[in-house]
């Protein structure tokens, strides 16, 4: 149903109707800033990069061949966008991986409630995604933030469904490093 | 019994719950004899568990009103004009080599001393040369004439010390 939708949508904007752009930005903005927004922990980022991946769209939409789905495609658009900039900003300024985040003991698991509303721990989340490799952190994310699957996955990084599962749980080995004070003990 | 590596590489499957009935056996088999394994798939677990409570900061309704306005000012931003040579390589070619010319003609113009060598001389002119320069005999192996040679190599101190020096020559 949503694929046919996007479909009419997408012929319909190549037919240079553009409030049929109007109704897929409005469609799926949030989800591609909220994606931005994770891979980039800055919302003048997100803002920014989420918008040039809707002008890509617009401007190469004749190029879409509907070989995937519409939102694969603009995710793939969005995350190749989003990667360019986190590679950019990387070679600005190198992260420790290894670094390990100090907590204060407290038993989160008994309280998730309380977890939620910590603004301690949110931080920490937030800083141990971020510190994670590019690629690492863009499977990570589109996986445990944006629920899509390793098949979809695999699709929008144009790579193997065993790369998906080889980069999350690298990924998720060094968030428990970095996480060792909330996870040990 | 399945090795830890084997362990590693269906970690993820389990965490997700998507192994098979007889892989996870196998799987849970291996966790309840290694102790070392079981440790890495328990504090993994916790790992998972502890980022799902991660809470992303929802944006208020007003940034989304004006998305869409924002978006479409930025679409109908000129781009920016392209030079008009860009498109034609033949013209910015041409244009290239005679800005060239131009720069190599103004050094020239700076740096030739308008003095008239052709009345100097060849042998002081090429002794000159010889001892200021060792790659002399390339340039004669060019067949450049010596005024040229020393035009192009000699500072115009010595150039207006040697006309200077040698005016008996010339008249």
């Amino acid at each position: 149903m949503v694929k046919n939708e996007d479909t009419l949508l997408v012929n319909r904007l190549k037919k240079g109707e553009r409030k049929a752009f109007d109704e897929l930005v409005n469609k799926y903005k949030k989800r591609i800033y909220y994606l931005a927004y994770s891979l980039t922990n800055n919302h003048a980022d997100a803002l920014d990069l989420s918008q040039e991946a809707f002008i890509k769209v617009y401007k190469s939409i004749h190029r879409f061949r509907g070989r995937s789905s519409f939102y694969t495609w603009l995710y793939r658009i969005t995350v190749n966008i989003c990667l360019n900039h986190l590679k950019k900003k990387a070679k600005r300024k190198e992260i420790s991986f290894d670094e390990r985040i100090e907590v204060a003991q407290v038993d989160w698991w008994s309280n998730p409630k309380k977890a939620l509303e910590n603004k301690e721990l949110q931080e920490n989340l937030t800083r141990a995604i971020d510190s994670l490799p590019p690629q690492q952190k863009t499977v990570f994310t589109l996986r445990h933030l944006e629920g899509l699957s390793h098949k979809e996955i695999a699709s929008i990084l144009g790579c193997s469904i065993g790369s998906v599962k080889a980069n999350l749980f690298q990924a998720l080995q060094k968030l428990r490093n970095r996480l060792k004070g909330y996870v040990e003990g | 019994m399945i090795s830890c590596r084997k362990v590693k590489r269906w970690t993820v499957d389990y965490l997700e719950g998507t192994l098979s009935e007889k892989k996870k056996f196998l799987f849970e088999e291996h966790l309840s004899k290694c102790s070392r394994c079981a440790q890495e798939i328990e504090t993994l677990v916790k790992t998972q568990k502890l980022v799902r409570l991660k809470v992303r900061e929802e944006m208020p309704e007003t940034f989304w009103a004006h998305y869409l306005p924002r978006l479409k000012r930025r679409l109908e931003e000129k781009p920016l004009p392209r030079l008009a040579w860009r498109p034609v390589p033949a013209l910015a070619l041409a244009t290239a080599t005679a800005l060239v010319l131009l720069v190599v003609a103004a050094i020239s113009l700076l740096r030739t001393p308008s003095l008239n060598l052709e009345n100097l001389p060849r042998e002081v002119l090429v002794e000159e040369v010889m001892a200021s320069n060792s790659e002399l005999d390339y340039f004669i192996a060019e067949s450049f004439e010596p005024e040229e040679i020393a035009q192009a190599l000699l500072p115009r101190e010595i150039l207006n010390s040697l006309v200077n020096n040698n005016q008996e020559f010339t008249l």
